[in-house]
């Protein structure tokens, strides 16, 4: 504004009038703004081991306090002072109905508890009101100021909203701002196709950089707007994405968040995924199912494991609720199902010769018994000692029952595998 | 700019004529003109530069209008603090012209794109199923706005479902709307006969008087037969309809069958570039649906079909720890995350390596979208054609086997959630892709019950001994009885999803006025009124 003021507004000068410099304060101004304001103060996502692992900034005030794991969901009491930074952007991603939305509540409930605004930002459904109202409870008074609402129908709604936004978009003392379904905007502008034939546009005329090149610019575009918005106005922008499938070679098909560049991955400093799956259950004796929060990377950092910690939660009406599960525990699925049977092929089984049938494939030439004795009439008492070839007593096993004998000499090589 | 107009309905594309002639000659969206500089823009068009740069301040000047945002002017309008819901309004010529704002759109159709918890809740509306249970488990019933998804196996009520839903439009609010509804067929033809019954059966319609009775001729209907037909139909009629009677509902009667049919025929060698394609409508479809519920605050109802998931022996005896167990020395969950016989393909990856697909034929399994899909995209691999999306492929770290898809989907499907039952999985069409575009699933989930059996026919013709002893055996042998049906919400935005299995689903019955749960237990209940 204070360009504007200065140089007025003249249209056809090419100077930035945007501040793509952070503000200059001194050391000693930054060393206050360090200590003593909460303004660094993440939000808490209410979720106490979460809280936990998400950690506060060094020097950040109400950096390390115990967590009170009895008050699971106690707003303001769990949680050692960690959450979501601010200045930052975190990606939250998830399959489908797994609780995206209802993490962002949780945060926005917990931002106005603490007097922040919030901005909500909708990619492809709106926010249902009334879960927010019964997230946020009864402290409802000053909502409709705090709590602005956009939905944004196209990508370059949400480019013009929050990559080059004015004033007026995001209001002064605003602390949160939350994206749902980028992802839905991002796959609908850019759709991906195998087919990359289809940059030969038949329009004629000069054809621009692919379809691919324009996306990776598009999302860095993005990114980079995304962090100044975080780091000049100090808010926390989370971003709920949605997943999509990806083949993986030796474990079939598994979800990958739906927006996946590095590009992108460079610019978010944490990233969350939701999932759900079984918990073995003492008291229920049976599994049970939960949520699960894995934190995949942390300020900046990717966890050396594909997931780091991981805490569990449940959706009630009022938000989020931590749960405690036995972590020690396995969970054993049933196997109702057999494992496949191998393909004959695919065994190391030797298949018996079965042209000449009458033979029982004994083999004629038989190079490794040791010669019979002359007037040799056979005996019982000759025992094959076990340190001969095995090929010898296979061939004599496979012969008399192919089936039963085999697992047994194979069972070791089984099981080496399944380890 | 081809999607300029879609974007910006009111733009004055007049003033910028040559302009946009010439930046769509080179492909350029809206997205790139907000991203690019204008130098990068003028460089690659070869336009003038301040023609450019007015072009795209305009632009964005539009579409922060759109959103409901003052001008960054100092001037006299803040449009900050709403409690008033900012109508949507044209742009003005420029920025630095004067700010005309002048209110295009006018009438029921306006939704402001800012607005505030009290104006979102005054936008609130559902269209009641007519049963007080099911309004319960759906959170008051189908919303306006949405996009809802209902599967299930034929027969279980889908099609009974809908046809309620299209009475129950027209009610006055709260029940319904009080608008026209709109159902696209891609099966069979609009059931008038159950229609009919249903007004005459159902206690709620017969307790109103004639006049505020709905009636058959506030639905309209088509037919779609084909993929080609419902593109056209849905981009082109449907939203001159709507805006014309300003329908309340829109039905989309097997979302499912016209993608199947189409995509499955080609032959195998142009499969994967087909699966691309059917992805890229998915989406587009999902978006144009979800551009008509709000804008017009309709609701839209999709019904899906399903398909059987086969327990192809899921990766048994692993037990899976989670990598940061074996990292840090903190107690860490070691939960087994199996495919436990519920993905068709958990184990035939670890079978066949996807490059030994090309010896052998595939064999005739319903695969589900996108490991056909990507299956066809590994047997692609030799010679490797270049990857859709270059430099993309090295950032994605091998996922914890938790992510697999066939353990996450038993949570999103409907199907599998309950721990102990591992017959009779389904999986809904269309896979992730369409999983990701609606707001809510509801399952419909069929059960057969077996009883003793009743009554034995005795063969009149036949003298056999055989018989005889079969009637003798028969007697008391179970039989199938009984359909029992529930509703289970798989989830959604606005209201708690259903427990494993059948647990918190709501059972219910079909009877000639329509559906209606079953409160407490009534085995003796027979089911009437017609099934499809």
């Amino acid at each position: 504004m204070d360009y504007h003021a200065r140089h007025g507004y003249d249209e056809s000068s090419f100077d930035l009038p945007s501040t793509h410099r952070l503000p200059t304060i001194s050391a000693a101004e930054a060393l206050e703004e360090l200590d003593g304001s909460d303004k660094l103060q993440p939000i808490p996502t209410r979720l106490a081991a979460l809280d936990d692992v998400l950690g506060a900034l060094p020097g950040c005030a109400g950096g390390t306090v115990d967590a009170d794991l009895n008050d699971l969901g106690n707003p303001g009491a769990g949680g050692g002072g960690g959450g979501i930074q601010k200045g930052e952007v975190t990606e939250i991603w998830g399959p489908p109905g797994v609780g995206k939305t209802s993490f962002g509540l949780q945060l926005a409930a917990s931002c106005l508890q603490d007097y922040g605004g919030v901005v909500w930002v909708d990619g492809f459904h709106r926010l249902p009101v009334e879960r927010l109202q019964s997230t946020v409870g009864p402290a409802q008074d000053g909502l409709d100021e705090r709590f602005i609402h956009y939905t944004c129908p196209s990508l370059a709604h949400f480019i013009a909203l929050l990559c080059r936004p004015t004033a007026g978009c995001i209001p002064s003392g605003t602390s949160l701002i939350v994206v749902d379904a980028l992802s839905a905007l991002l796959s609908h502008a850019f759709p991906k196709s195998l087919d990359t034939r289809e940059d030969a546009d038949s329009k004629g005329g000069k054809k621009g950089p692919p379809k691919s090149a324009t996306r990776l610019q598009v999302l860095q575009y993005i990114v980079g707007g995304l962090q100044k918005l975080a780091a000049t106005r100090n808010v926390a922008i989370v971003i709920l994405t949605q997943c999509a499938t990806k083949m993986q070679a030796d474990r079939g098909s598994t979800l990958i968040p739906a927006i996946n560049a590095s590009i992108w991955e460079q610019g978010i400093s944490t990233r969350l995924v939701l999932f759900h799956d079984w918990v073995e259950d003492g008291e229920n004796y049976g599994p049970r199912h939960l949520r699960f929060v894995g934190v995949q990377k942390l300020h900046g950092k990717a966890s050396d494991a594909s997931m780091g910690d991981v805490c569990a939660f449940e959706i009630r009406p009022s938000g989020l609720v931590s749960v405690e599960y036995d972590r020690t525990q396995t969970c054993a699925a049933l196997f109702s199902t057999p494992a496949p049977k191998r393909k004959l092929v695919d065994t190391d089984f030797e298949i018996p010769d079965s042209d000449d049938d009458e033979d029982y494939g004994w083999q004629i030439d038989d190079e490794d018994l040791p010669p019979n004795p002359s007037q040799w009439q056979g005996s019982e008492d000759l025992l094959l000692a076990p340190q001969q070839s095995d090929d010898e007593a296979q061939d004599d096993n496979e012969v008399e029952d192919p089936v039963a004998e085999e697992p047994e000499v194979h069972k070791g090589g089984e099981s080496g595998d399944e380890l | 700019m081809t999607d300029l107009v879609r974007v910006l309905p009111h733009f004055p594309v007049g003033l910028y004529a040559n302009l946009i002639l010439v930046l769509e000659r080179h492909g350029l969206t809206t997205s790139d003109l907000l991203t690019l500089d204008p130098a990068d823009i003028g460089k690659r068009t070869h336009l003038p530069l301040l023609d450019v740069k007015r072009f795209c301040s305009a632009v964005l000047a539009a579409l922060h209008a759109d959103l409901g945002i003052s001008p960054p002017r100092p001037g006299p309008r803040s449009h900050r603090s709403g409690a008033d819901p900012v109508p949507r309004s044209g742009s003005g010529a420029g920025a630095g012209a004067e700010r005309v704002q002048t209110n295009n759109q006018s009438g029921p159709f306006t939704n402001a794109l800012r607005n505030t918890p009290a104006s979102l809740a005054s936008q609130w509306q559902t269209i009641s199923t007519l049963d007080e249970s099911l309004d319960r488990a759906l959170g008051g019933g189908i919303p306006a706005g949405y996009i809802t998804e209902i599967t299930g196996e034929s027969g279980a009520g889908k099609t009974q479902f809908l046809l309620t839903l299209l009475l129950a439009v027209q009610l006055p609010p709260p029940h319904g709307l009080g608008r026209p509804a709109l159902y696209i067929s891609t099966e069979a033809p609009l059931s008038t006969r159950r229609l009919a019954q249903m007004l005459n059966a159902n206690p709620l319609f017969r307790s109103m008087d004639r006049a505020s009775r709905p009636s058959l001729d506030q639905i309209i209907s088509t037919a779609t037969p084909d993929l080609e037909s419902q593109d056209h139909i849905l981009t082109f009629q449907v939203p001159v309809e709507v805006e014309r009677r300003n329908i309340g509902l829109v039905i989309l009667d097997s979302v499912a069958a016209n993608y199947r049919a189409e995509f499955e025929r080609s032959a195998s060698g142009g499969q994967a570039a087909n699966m691309g394609a059917r992805r890229a409508d998915l989406v587009r479809l999902g978006m144009h649906l979800r551009e008509l519920a709000q804008k017009y605050n309709l609701a839209v109802v999709v019904s899906n079909q399903v398909a059987d998931r086969f327990g192809g022996g899921g990766i048994i005896g692993r037990s899976f720890k989670t990598p940061a167990s074996s990292a840090s020395s903190r107690p860490h969950p070691s939960v087994s995350n199996l495919a436990t016989g519920r993905g068709s393909l958990g184990n035939r990856a670890t079978q066949n390596s996807p490059l030994a697909t090309r010896s052998k034929p595939l064999p005739p399994v319903a695969l589900t979208a996108e490991e056909e899909e990507e299956r066809f995209l590994a047997s692609l691999m030799r010679p490797p054609p270049p990857p859709p999306f270059p430099g993309d492929e090295d950032s994605i770290r091998p996922q914890p086997p938790a992510l697999l898809l066939d353990h996450q989907q038993q949570w999103f499907t409907g199907w599998g959630d309950d721990r102990y039952a591992d017959y009779g999985l389904k999986t809904p069409s269309l896979g992730v892709v369409w999983s990701t575009q609606i707001s809510a699933r509801i399952a419909l989930l069929k059960r057969p019950s077996y009883g003793p059996k009743k009554y034995v026919t005795s063969g009149k013709g036949n003298d056999d001994d055989d018989d005889e002893y079969a009637d003798r055996s028969a007697r008391g042998m179970p039989t199938l009885r009984n359909w029992r049906r529930w509703m289970k919400v798989v989830f959604s935005s606005h209201a708690p999803a259903s427990g494993p299995g059948t647990e918190d689903a709501v059972e219910f019955e079909m009877y000639m006025g329509g559906i209606r749960a079953i409160t407490g237990k009534d085995d003796e209940k027979e089911t009437k009124g017609g099934e499809t």
